[in-house]
């Protein structure tokens, strides 16, 4: 029996309202890019089956001292992520992002925006 | 479902004949498009000191019995290891033109003529080769921190690669091939997004053995770095590509916006 894992992410205060927390399974994850200094983005298929568009997580990252650093930093999340993709919690998902709670996978996560397409 | 994820970070690379027997103006070449050489550098003015844009700039004497001008200061020793008197190029030299001796304006170089810079320019004839590769991973070589700078895909979204013929050889004579490695696209759209692979002719069928190494690795805790360039010029390879002889030249990432 296939076993699945979903990647949760809250980016806000609340959880009353669309694209604000959601789950991904991780076999929808599509790739991971840079897209800023300190960003990376998340890109997943569409969860409303939209062949046209994705959804995706912008994940901001602690700003370094320097580009390298920056760099980086922006590789070693992209691992970060790629072990909680593979990773198996029978408890329900994997927390990427809990904003409410304060809570994030790893302390160079800082804050997440989840687009839905 | 586990799946093998694989990180690829961009180093432009280009090469052509110009095409200009360089008189009294100078040699220009357009790079107008991420696609033509994975780079579009920013623009840069002239005398920059050396090391200001990351992209570097080689010129090859091609055997045309000309030898054209060169500055004074292109030293004693090529970039594969001749003897060279430097105001005075001969066939099959290969120097790299500093960035005192070049321009960038939208996208296109222009190396400067003797009359111009009588130390760094140099006056290039009709069939030399020029070549312009990334060197460090830096802002003045874009995409830089943006879409097109790199990708990390699982290994599941792969779909296959195509052997591409590459019009050009390296500064050092070495043939090139490319292989493009075709993954499911970050859009999420019924297309691909396609690293292509500058590597060592004749090797199509030992990067499809690195693929299927990497897919069916077993380390789920981590990306596989299958090529990355750093802000520092540091290059790193996975090991299968040189274990089966093949050497990357360039790593162009071609997809849309996200």
């Amino acid at each position: 029996m296939q076993t699945r894992n979903n990647l949760y992410f809250n980016d806000h205060a609340t959880i009353d309202a669309l694209g604000i927390a959601t789950t991904f399974p991780s076999d929808r994850l599509i790739s991971i890019h840079t897209t800023g200094a300190n960003a990376i983005t998340v890109c997943f298929f569409d969860m409303d089956n939209d062949g046209d568009d994705n959804d995706h997580v912008a994940l901001t990252l602690t700003n370094e001292s320097t580009n390298l650093l920056d760099s980086q930093t922006r590789r070693r999340i992209m691992d970060v992520m790629a072990s909680l993709a593979n990773s198996t919690n029978r408890d329900g998902f994997t927390l990427v992002t809990d904003t409410i709670n304060g809570i994030h996978a790893d302390a160079d996560i800082l804050s997440s925006a989840i687009t839905k397409s | 479902m586990k799946s093998q994820y694989v990180y690829f970070g961009k180093k432009g690379y280009h090469t052509e004949v110009p095409g200009t027997d360089e008189t009294t103006t100078a040699v220009t070449v357009a790079l107008q498009a991420n696609e033509g050489g994975g780079m579009l550098p920013g623009d840069q003015a002239a005398n920059q000191a050396n090391g200001t844009n990351a992209v570097h700039v080689f010129v090859r004497k091609s055997s045309d019995g000309g030898d054209g001008t060169r500055g004074s200061g292109y030293g004693t020793t090529d970039e594969n290891g001749l003897t060279i008197v430097s105001a005075n190029p001969k066939d099959t030299e290969v120097v790299r033109v500093p960035d005192l001796g070049f321009i960038w304006s939208s996208q296109t170089l222009q190396v400067q003529n003797v009359a111009a810079d009588a130390v760094y320019g140099f006056d290039m004839e009709s069939d030399d080769v020029i070549w312009m590769i990334d060197s460090k991973r830096d802002a003045t070589s874009p995409p830089h921190l943006a879409i097109g700078a790199d990708i990390c895909v699982p290994m599941s979204n792969y779909l296959g690669a195509d052997a591409v013929a590459f019009s050009g050889t390296h500064y050092d004579g070495s043939a090139i091939d490319v292989a493009s490695l075709k993954f499911k696209a970050a859009k999420g759209s019924a297309t691909d997004d396609v690293v292509h692979l500058l590597c060592t002719a004749g090797k199509f069928k030992e990067v499809c053995e690195v693929m299927e190494e990497v897919a069916n690795g077993n380390n789920y805790d981590q990306a596989i770095t299958m090529h990355d360039l750093d802000e520092a010029g540091v290059t790193t390879v996975y090991q299968g590509f040189a274990d089966r002889g093949i050497t990357i030249y360039g790593c162009i990432i071609e997809m849309a916006a996200v």
